[in-house]
């Protein structure tokens, strides 16, 4: 069976400009090949300004590559075409507030991909953003809301909404966890992974937590200075780290943790 | 939790009503609104709200002061000039002149001015960066310098007044229009909208429109004291509205030479001027601070 | 004596509604000499605001009340702004969660570090005073930890590893020796290793120096682990409050129980992709603040009582906000 998504010799150049004369050129991404089969969830980690970030704003659609080319289900994404991109791939920001449009209300902002992408009529179109408010722990009511009155936690919920109304089989969340609250973030964790037996939807994720990372994800992806140095199962890769970068990264911290457990054996 | 709909609503204020409720707090803003909105209906009904037609002269009563003072008469209750005009009536009937086509000014000005802002906030490259700098150019000269230059082409007159403080205003929506836009492209719930498919049009008027509105009403308001200014530094430069239309700058310009005989003929328009600037003004910086106010909450 | 003793701290404002709100709400805190005290709670919770409040820099619009709120014996409510402003300046430090915010992006590291050496430390004619200082730099650069200081005082904020720059930005903060350095979640963007590097420098820091630390975070799981004590907050009340060990081993309310139980540190012990425990429901916005306990409507063991605000229990040291407590443990 052919993979899901397949990610082909993608690289980033960006051009520093100087007024007038040629720009240089900076290499965020270099030649980076993977590939994602259905209902995986792959993590991408890496030190701070390693194009952790900007992969997955490629693979999203949001910046388009300096070459290289993204396979969805055997067929070429464009550059550009939002709307052949957003059937298949969808996005969740790292900062839910600041993706929200503050001037329109919940539904006016789940409305977009449907009346854009869809036949829906208006009716339609409602009805199934009810279902979808409703299927990510929200209610429909929440539809009339406008963001600044919901709390952080629903406003994370409001984004994955949006991500899912058009059953996309592969979303990006860009490190769009570990900046939460703990009961937050493990309430949007499950909902997560709920999505994904309901949905069978695959997941990127972007991560600096290897807690969460370690729990959730099939596969990662380790990036260096634009270049991937590993890309293996989670479990074989926190077993035995290939090299100093990698078990830095992967360091999990477990001072709580050994003295619950301590503590647990004393009794 | 609860689950009625008329639970939620009353809850739920839109941040545009959000921006009133705390511009509606500040009581001197509220006194300058009504002002502007007294103002504005004054006008719009000043032909039959003027006792007299501004340009009808009493004979018999030249240079009359106001009536409350000893020699006023209460026919003419803000007092004759010179030839005997009543300038109740010829400030009613100026404020078609001093506010009216400012508005007008500011109103095409306006669309023009976003329009083209619009445009060259979403376009990359030469194109944009050669606009950009046009309009510094332009932007570093005073508008009413500027607009001195447009009428020594044209040639003085009402009309070309008019024509003059309407391009020199057009540059300033299109510099705060297009930084906006420049500004808000780039933001995270534009490229959430960008990636649900939505067409350009659509980001511009209902996604990014949406967010600038109070920065255009912002704006305005400072074009409009500008243009009110200059219209009627235009008239009383004898460039722009020509007597004897009753418009403030000219009134002032001509009773200039009876300042010790007539005072009250120059100190009335000016008055009036400085309300209206003064009440445009409040009501624009009242609105940059409840801006300020809702972003902090 | 206490370095910083707070009780019944409470910050009220109006709310965009024109509602009064208490946004901090009889909050205790004390703080000995030297030690490592942890302050955990998740947004909204007023823990930022509760430094805000220490350091004086609360909105003036907002009440600020307190039975006690005093700095080694003085009352910091009496005093003037002016008075205020110089025993923050002169005893208390702060660093933030993202260092380049604050660092200038316009001046080296050094010109930096420089500044911050209090005047009165440099010795020497004038001449000397140039050495001298740069020396005092060098000095504060190795104690933070910060091997090639040559290299590190030449080069701009934006080009130093975040884990860098927070160091930088603590020797910017310890360079007056302040008894107080209050840390306000300075690594939760961080990996775990760099997080480990950055509390290991705090813990010495304020063991050779005798300075205490203030850390707030959001998670349990990232506390100093050398801190001798936690407290917990939520929505701007006092959840519950002592030793380190008693907390976590023996967490007596519900609120820091589930908050040990969701720490990224237990995902370990979960199945791989299994559902993980978690509080229900979101946290209250400003206008919806609950009456009573404010975790009411998301506590597990809630019961009618909780609409009235719970009285403090106390065993020692540890004190807690609870009308039902969980079960104490008798070891």
């Amino acid at each position: 069976m052919s993979p899901l998504l397949e990610v082909k010799n993608l690289s980033k150049n960006y051009t520093h400009k100087a007024h007038f004369l040629p720009g240089k050129q900076v290499s965020a991404l270099s030649d980076i090949s993977f590939t994602l089969a259905r209902g995986e969830i792959l993590a991408i980690m890496g030190e701070t300004s390693s194009g952790k970030s900007t992969l997955a704003k490629i693979v999203a659609g949001v910046e388009t590559p300096s070459s290289g080319d993204i396979w969805v289900n055997g067929q070429r994404l464009e550059k550009h075409n939002y709307r052949q991109r957003c059937q298949v791939i969808r996005m969740v920001f790292q900062d839910s507030d600041a993706s929200l449009n503050r001037q329109l209300t919940i539904g006016e902002q789940l409305d977009e991909p449907l009346r854009f992408n869809t036949d829906l009529v208006a009716t339609e179109r409602r009805r199934r953003i009810r279902e979808v408010l409703q299927r990510v722990g929200l209610l429909a009511e929440h539809a009339e809301f406008f963001p600044h009155m919901l709390a952080t936690g629903q406003k994370q919920r409001v984004a994955i909404a949006r991500a899912i109304l058009l059953e996309p089989q592969i979303v990006v969340a860009d490190e769009a966890l570990a900046a939460l609250d703990p009961s937050v973030r493990a309430q949007i964790i499950n909902l997560l992974l709920d999505l994904q037996q309901d949905m069978g939807i695959s997941y990127i994720f972007v991560s600096h937590s290897a807690e969460i990372v370690k729990h959730i994800a099939d596969k990662i992806l380790v990036l260096q200075h634009g270049k991937i140095v590993e890309f293996k199962e989670t479990a074989a890769l926190f077993d035995a780290p290939t090299d100093d970068y990698i078990e830095r990264l992967l360091v999990t911290s477990g001072h709580i943790k050994q003295q619950v457990d301590k503590y647990a054996k004393e009794q | 939790m609860l689950n009625t709909n008329l639970y939620y609503q009353e809850r739920n204020p839109s941040p545009t009503q959000q921006l009133w409720r705390h511009f509606s707090a500040n009581l001197a803003a509220m006194i300058a609104l009504s002002f502007l909105a007294l103002g504005l209906l004054v006008m719009l009904f000043s032909p039959w709200l003027a006792p007299y037609d501004a340009n009808q002269q009493f004979a018999q009563a030249l240079s009359i002061p106001p009536s409350w003072t000893e020699p006023g008469d209460m026919r003419f209750i803000l007092g004759t000039d010179d030839i005997g005009r009543d300038l109740l009536s010829r400030i009613i009937t100026g404020m078609r002149y001093s506010l009216g086509y400012p508005l007008v000014i500011v109103l095409v000005a306006a669309i023009v001015g976003i329009t083209i802002g619009a445009f060259a906030g979403i376009t990359r490259g030469l194109r944009a960066s050669a606009l950009n700098h046009l309009l510094d150019v332009l932007l570093s000269i005073p508008s009413l310098l500027l607009a001195l230059v447009v009428i020594a082409i044209l040639g003085p007159g009402l009309e070309n007044a008019v024509i003059a403080t309407t391009l020199v205003l057009i540059p300033q929506f299109v510099h705060s229009v297009r930084n906006s836009f420049h500004d808000e492209w780039n933001k995270d719930y534009v490229i959430a909208s960008r990636l649900n498919g939505c067409p350009t049009w659509y980001l511009m008027l209902r996604v990014i429109m949406p967010n600038i509105t109070p920065m255009i009403v912002m704006q305005i308001t400072s074009a409009l004291s500008i243009a009110i200014l200059d219209i009627a530094a235009l008239g009383f430069l004898g460039l722009g509205v020509q007597a004897p239309a009753p418009e403030w700058g000219t009134m002032l310009a001509r009773s200039l030479d009876q300042v010790y005989l007539s005072p009250w003929s120059m100190i009335l328009p000016g008055m009036a001027l400085f309300v209206l600037v003064l009440c445009v003004n409040v009501v624009g910086d009242s609105l940059r601070t409840a801006i300020k106010e809702r972003t902090e909450n | 004596m206490y370095l910083l003793d707070i009780r019944n701290l409470s910050i009220e404002m109006t709310s965009p509604k024109g509602k009064r709100v208490k946004i901090l709400d009889k909050v205790n805190l004390r703080v000995h000499a030297g030690e490592i005290h942890s302050v955990v709670g998740e947004s909204g919770s007023g823990k930022s605001l509760l430094a805000k409040a220490i350091l004086g820099f609360i909105n003036p619009r907002w009440t600020v009340t307190a039975d006690r709120l005093w700095w080694n014996g003085k009352d910091l409510l009496s005093l003037t702004p002016k008075q205020r402003r110089q025993v923050s300046g002169r005893d208390m430090a702060m660093i933030f969660q993202n260092p380049n915010s604050y660092l200038d992006p316009n001046s080296t590291v050094g010109e930096q570090l420089a500044e911050a050496i209090p005047a009165g430390d440099v010795r020497g004619t004038f001449l000397r005073r140039r050495v001298d200082r740069r020396t005092r730099v060098k000095r504060l650069l190795h104690r933070v930890g910060v091997r090639d200081h040559e290299g590190i005082m030449e080069s701009y904020p934006f080009e130093l590893s975040e884990g860098i720059a927070q160091k930088v930005s603590i020797a910017m903060a310890v360079a007056h020796r302040p008894k107080l350095l209050i840390a306000d979640e300075p690594t939760t963007a961080m990996e775990s290793s760099t997080r480990g590097q950055i509390y290991k420098l705090l813990a010495r820091l304020s063991y050779l120096q005798d300075m205490s630390v203030l850390l707030i975070t959001q998670d349990i799981g990232s506390i100093i682990p050398e801190s001798q004590h936690v407290t917990m907050l939520y929505c701007g009340q006092l959840m519950e409050s002592g030793p380190k060990d008693a907390i976590l081993n023996n967490p007596r309310h519900p609120y820091t129980d589930s908050m040990i139980r969701m720490s990224m540190q237990r995902l370990d012990d979960l199945p791989h992709k299994s559902r993980l425990p978690t509080l229900p429901g979101s946290i209250p916005t400003l206008e919806h603040m609950p009456i009573g306990c404010r975790l009411g409507p998301r506590c597990p063991k809630a019961r009618k009582e909780c609409v009235q605000v719970p009285r403090v229990s106390k065993h020692e040291q540890h004190s807690f906000h609870c009308h039902f407590p969980l079960a104490e443990d008798d070891s």
